[in-house]
């Protein structure tokens, strides 16, 4: 092992330096302070150069002896099958590690000589670190399993493609929550999960010596093929979604929109260059009518807008809320997404505090803010109230009334209403700064301010507070089918004059709603299926298909099965024409019917025309025509 | 269980649409020295990798020791030495480090003569693989290959590329060596001088099938070239006996297979027969693989190969 990993010396050596370096300048260009010092809640620099740094190890540790052209000089070599992957996995090990201990250390080493008062040795600051970096053996394991894999250049780096995009979209969507944040246990096992696998996939691919003119045994086409075709299916549900909603989208602007006139509700499109607005029927159809836009009008469109999760990610994850800092005497307090409190003076210290004499850390998403007359923060796991004392360095605790539980610190707009000047009084009395936001502590039965270490009432800030985000924001988007829908109007809460039921009505509709149509034909079918026996789910809903979701158009469904089951039955016709062996078939037959589409285009690249398959039975050889018969030796049993 | 080191048994291989090996039958017994030799693409290289295991034939099979070459482990591996075409070595290692190498990966190595053969090659351990000439690292292919006493060596055109004393100073190296091991030899060439020196025995590999498998002496003494210039009204003789008739002015050279003394009594009646001398082994070659020239005849090689066509089915 060692004498191989001797061979694999050049590039073991390359890239545990060159990566490590890269990595720690990438967390050094990151501010000290917040990677070493209160704990970062991203690290977008690190995240990227990690997953870039891991395909490229991947890369060339499974491809090193075929760029050298010693393939075949080290195939021939009397060692164990296993051993040369085994040596090539050690030394994508040694470096992963390197990158993972060391770069890590060399950047904490550096940062603590350039910023010395800044960064302090906690194991906290270094969990964001590692979970970051993980996504280095994901990326390398993915790109040393297509390394490895017996087809052309080209199929591997589709295949790396495949599996980075669907494995880092699926990893991302599963371990994010509601919030926009990543769990770091779910991601970091993910990742893991999916670097497990992706070097099982390499060990199986190892096994087999490229060939394109000879089929793939079954146990090589089930452990390599199944996670290419797999990982392909739900990067084409992520491209098919993007392109259904140009489809949509393009529906929406055909649609036509409401106005009120004189009261009214009126359905018009307007012309080509938006200078006469023309009604139309409840069927789309124009009724000749028109007018000229009027500045002021209100219009409605019927277009949703998708929550989070809803199209394809790609980013570094987002740990837990960013640090938030208020501005004291000497400097600032620092609350860190993670909960650490710290005070950061301007001569450049780094000193942490918390709650109580003992600087017990808060929990993550606790909010921090001067409120009225104190740096207040509010624990979000106990709902308590804590003031920061200059005097002690810490906070202390407010108490808070009975029964009553605080949420978070959340600003206000205060406006020159009545209301919002009687708030402002209550929060300022000696007068206000002049400033037109300010922060109030939430609590289940009202809004708070801190006045002289007391957690004080102020009336109807709450209520207030709560009618203006309403007004401005009406809650979670509600998925719905995106072709037919019905607009009520008015959405204020008042009696409902007017409702429209939207839906493909015009040849202009139409064409757009059949695009979108055809294109989830092109779904894999297992998540057509799968899709709709449940609701458009909130994390990976780039996955899935908003026109079949939730048991809607079952037809489509359907429509999409059978396409996929005449596929499948052309497809196996077409490998028995190939001299195929009935294993190969129904391979094909059950991966087209569960993946659609795909499938074939898989099938159809790597199932090519042998006609070797197809000739006649071998009738026996020529001999050769000038023979020196061999010598007579003897025979053994 | 034949004691046959290398047997290649009806073995096909296609490439695409294309037959590259069509029914290749071959025996090599211990101790012998075989050429194959075969014109570009006629599949010589193909048979060396599907005995090596690095191809798998689509039909029949090709065993080493015994072993069927798919399933080649480190101990048949062991018994084996292979120089390729190209002499790859790892061009991140120097001479030391590759001698290294190959000892640590073989379980029997021979240090003491790899340091008499580098030493006589002229390499030095420090030397880095890229800085090497060509010639040196054929040479240090080769005496790595053989290091570690193998009972069949196999050599992929290893002369190929090197000039003409760099070709001569490794095929005495490998002479030597065979002198001191005794080790079987499979090997190709376009070199067919370097052939009629060392080899014993040689194949004739054309468009995927062998036309020859005979020790050298059989076929010179079998094959004979002479001139003949035939009387009026005659035409070209024909027959199974009648390798190739290439015309001339006045008559026509002919190559004869295992020629019968009353086709030279026919010849003489009809013509003015004149011997010529014994051919090298490139003629004989050029002969039953070379191009046809206009007005030329010749015994279709097709023709003869044809059961195994038809067997390849698809051209």
């Amino acid at each position: 092992m060692s004498l191989l990993l001797r061979k694999d010396r050049p590039w073991v050596v390359g890239f545990a330096v060159a990566g490590a370096a890269a990595i720690a300048i990438a967390l050094l260009v990151e501010s000290a302070e917040r990677v070493f010092g209160v704990g970062a809640d991203r690290l977008e620099a690190p995240f990227h150069v990690a997953w870039i740094a891991g395909l490229l190890l991947g890369g060339v540790a499974s491809c090193f002896d075929e760029i050298l052209g010693t393939r075949e000089f080290l195939a021939q070599r009397p060692l164990p099958r296993s051993q040369p992957y085994a040596a090539r996995l050690l030394g994508v090990l040694v470096v992963l590690g390197v990158w993972w201990f060391v770069a890590p250390l060399a950047a904490f080493g550096i940062a603590s000589i350039r910023d010395s008062g800044l960064v302090r040795f906690d194991a906290s600051v270094f969990a964001p670190i590692l979970a970051t970096l993980v996504v280095a053996a994901s990326s390398a394991a993915i790109a040393f399993a297509a390394g490895t894999l017996p087809a052309p250049w080209w199929q591997r780096l589709v295949a790396a493609a495949a599996w980075f995009g669907a494995a880092f979209g699926i990893v991302h969507a599963l371990s994010s929550t509601t919030n926009g944040r990543v769990g770091l246990p779910g991601y970091v096992f993910g990742h893991v999960f999916v670097a497990v696998v992706m070097f099982a996939v390499a060990r199986a691919a190892s096994r087999h010596v490229a060939d394109p003119d000879r089929a793939l045994p079954a146990p090589v086409r089930r452990a390599v093929l199944l996670p290419v075709v797999a990982a392909l299916a739900v990067v084409v549900a992520a491209v098919v979604r993007e392109m259904q909603s140009e489809a949509i989208r393009s529906l929406e602007a055909v649609y036509p929109k409401v106005a009120r006139r004189s009261g009214e509700f009126v359905l018009f499109r307007s012309d080509e260059r938006g200078t006469a607005r023309r009604v139309v029927d409840s069927e789309h159809r124009p009724t000749g009518g028109s007018w000229k836009p009027e500045a002021g009008e209100d219009v409605w469109w019927g277009r949703q807008w998708l929550w989070y999760g809803t199209s394809f990610f790609f980013e570094e994850p987002r740990w837990c809320a960013s640090s938030n800092h208020t501005r004291i005497d000497r400097g600032w307090v620092v609350l860190a997404g993670m909960g650490g409190a710290f005070v950061r003076t301007f001569d450049g210290s780094l000193r942490a505090t918390g709650r109580g004499p003992e600087h017990a850390p808060f929990a993550p998403e606790s909010t921090i803010d001067q409120v009225g007359d104190a740096v207040a923060a509010v624990d979000a796991a106990t709902g308590e109230v804590w003031r920061f004392d200059p005097s002690v360095d810490h906070f202390v605790r407010v108490a808070s009334p009975a029964g009553e539980r605080c949420e978070r610190i959340e600003s206000h707009y205060f406006d020159d209403s009545a209301e919002d000047r009687a708030a402002r009084k209550a929060l300022f009395p000696e007068g206000s700064d002049g400033k037109r936001y300010d922060a109030f502590v939430r609590g289940r039965n009202g809004g708070y301010t801190v006045r002289s270490g007391s957690l004080v009432l102020v009336p109807g800030l709450l209520e207030r507070a709560d009618r203006r985000r309403a007004a401005r924001w009406s809650g979670p988007a509600q998925e719905t089918d995106p072709l037919v829908f019905t607009l009520e109007l008015p959405a204020d809460g008042s009696p409902v004059t007017f409702r429209h039921e939207f839906r493909p009505r015009t040849a202009g509709e139409w064409f757009h709603a059949g695009t979108a149509m055809l294109q989830s034909l092109l779904r894999p079918t297992v998540l057509q299926v799968a899709g709709s026996f449940v609701p458009m789910p909130r994390r990976a809903g780039w996955m899935f298909d908003r026109l079949t979701v939730d048991g809607r158009r079952p037809w489509l469904v359907f429509v999409g099965c059978l396409v996929a089951g005449v596929a499948a039955w052309r497809f196996g016709r077409r490998l028995r024409a190939l001299g195929a062996d009935r294993a190969t078939q129904r391979w094909w037959r059950a991966a087209i019917v569960c993946f659609g589409p795909v499938a074939v285009v898989v099938g159809l690249v790597v199932e090519r025309p042998r006609r070797h398959a197809r000739r006649a039975a071998g009738e026996p050889a020529a001999p050769p025509r000038i023979v020196t018969p061999l010598e007579p030796q003897e025979s053994v049993a | 269980m034949s004691k046959d080191v290398v047997v290649f048994d009806r073995v096909e291989r296609w490439f695409g649409v294309h037959t590259v090996l069509r029914g290749l039958s071959v025996r090599v017994q211990p101790g012998t020295v075989y050429a194959l030799l075969g014109r570009n693409g006629a599949g010589k290289t193909t048979a060396l990798r599907i005995l090596l295991g690095f191809l798998h034939p689509h039909e029949g099979s090709a065993t080493v020791f015994g072993c069927d070459s798919r399933d080649l482990g480190p101990g048949e591996r062991a018994r084996i030495g292979y120089v390729g075409e190209d002499h790859r070595l790892y061009p991140t290692m120097s001479v030391g480090d590759a001698i290294a190498f190959e000892k640590d990966t073989r379980p029997a190595f021979r240090a003491a003569f790899v340091e008499k053969a580098i030493e006589r090659c002229g390499l030095r351990r420090a030397q880095r693989i890229p800085r090497l000439s060509r010639g040196q690292r054929a040479q240090l292919s080769l005496i790595l290959a053989v290091a570690s006493d193998p009972e069949l060596l196999i050599c992929d055109d290893p002369a190929l590329g090197l000039d003409a004393v760099m070709r001569r100073e490794f095929l005495d190296a490998l002479v030597d060596l065979l002198a001191e091991t005794g080790c079987t030899v499979l090997f190709s060439s376009h070199f067919l001088g370097d052939v009629e020196r060392i080899a014993d025995r040689v194949g004739i590999l054309h468009d995927g099938a062998l036309l020859v498998d005979a020790t050298l002496d059989d076929l010179k003494r079998r094959i004979v070239r002479c001139g003949w210039s035939p009387a009026a009204g005659e035409t070209a003789p024909g027959g199974p006996n009648v390798l190739r008739v290439a015309p001339r002015r006045g008559g026509f050279d002919l190559t004869l297979l295992d020629p019968t003394p009353e086709l030279f009594a026919s010849l003489r009646a009809h013509g003015e027969l004149a011997e010529a001398p014994t051919p090298t082994l490139e003629d004989l070659f050029l002969d039953l693989t070379g191009p046809e020239r206009p007005g030329m005849l010749r015994e279709p090689l097709d023709d003869l190969v044809s059961p195994g066509r038809a067997a390849g089915g698809a051209r």
